[in-house]
């Protein structure tokens, strides 16, 4: 019975994504486009600065944004983010998912709200880590990008890219 | 009873959010509120995708449009190999499914998701047709009769 109930929890954590959010576009390019539509929740963010972390109320969650900029593997950082102290603990890698929720694709350059000072930013150009591995080849994960415009790829586990942790909001 | 809690967690692991309509071809996701357009493939350049999703009629309803790329991006289901997408849906092809979303910074481009993978990517509007599968929002009100139990959240059986 505890197993079952396990089980089934899981399976709700699975699936517990929520409500689309907004692309960001709102340029009408032809009829019937995203800018004409516009459909899904609308984001909006809050910055801590004293600590470096920015909220999105719509998807509740908790983004580090903090000045100091990590550079590791994969395996390192999710051990960075599970030891990361700001604003308290419970931090941990972003999934793909969710670092697509940060993407704002009515920018081409820092395609990403303005409330986030360091995700990134000129100085960031690389790419982040997510938590969710690439389905075709489990020796990589997915990762992105929002320097010069939005993009998403995969990279080796081992290889050495950003990492920016989130957390969910409890407040 | 024990046999029917075990199928409802297993429906619920396998499809989790997601009804099909056998009688519309419409898949509806409780998760995102929407309703999927499930009855055949499509292929079309961007302009005419857009076109075909504004003028559908179909399940009842006309108010399909072609699904911004977060949209498209959350049927995407990564834990899924082969084809990133659930196996609720009876229309599917491993290849990529146009956005309604353009890219800001080559405004000839439009985003489109590629179901082999799940991942999304950016792509001439004009140069190729891709497949298409429109989407509206909210539950179709002749969809509640089929299979709804399966996607009652398993914790609903936990409290029974």
């Amino acid at each position: 019975m505890l197993k079952l109930m396990i089980f089934s929890l899981l399976s709700l954590l699975l699936y517990a994504d929520g409500p689309v959010v907004k692309s960001g576009q709102t340029t009408i390019y032809i009829s019937g486009d995203d800018g004409a539509y516009r459909a899904g929740i609308q984001r909006s963010y809050s910055r801590d600065n004293a600590v470096g972390v920015v909220t999105d109320h719509s998807t509740k969650l908790q983004w580090q944004d903090d000045a100091t900029h990590r550079f590791m593997a994969w395996s390192e950082a999710q051990t960075y983010c599970a030891q990361l102290n700001i604003d308290g603990m419970g931090w941990r890698l972003p999934t793909k998912r969710e670092l697509e929720t940060l993407v704002d694709y009515s920018r081409s350059n820092r395609a990403i709200d303005p409330a986030f000072f360091n995700i990134g930013a000129s100085t960031y150009k690389e790419y982040y880590w997510s938590s969710t591995a690439y389905i075709r080849d489990n020796t990589q994960v997915a990762v992105v990008t929002f320097h010069d415009g939005y993009s998403q790829g995969r990279r080796s586990k081992t290889d050495s890219l950003y990492v920016r942790c989130v957390r969910a909001n409890n407040q | 009873m024990k046999t029917i809690f075990l199928v409802m967690m297993t429906m619920s692991l396998l499809y989790g959010s997601y009804t099909r309509d056998a009688t519309s071809k419409t898949v509806y996701d409780s998760q995102t509120n929407l309703t999927w357009e499930d009855g055949k493939n499509h292929l079309y350049k961007w302009e005419d995708a857009v076109g075909y999703c504004e003028s559908l009629n179909f399940g009842g309803v006309q108010d399909w449009r072609l699904p911004n790329v977060n949209e498209m991006l959350s049927i995407v289901d990564y834990h899924v190999q082969g084809a990133a997408i659930n196996p609720v849906f009876s229309y599917l092809v491993n290849e990529p499914y146009w956005s309604a979303t353009t890219n800001a910074g080559k405004n000839d481009e439009a985003w489109y998701v590629n179901f082999s993978d799940g991942y999304s990517r950016s792509f001439p509007k004009d140069a190729n047709r891709r497949y298409v599968r429109c989407v509206r929002q909210g539950k179709l009100s002749s969809s509640g009769s089929s299979g709804n139990a399966a996607t009652l959240p398993a914790i609903f059986y936990l409290l029974q």
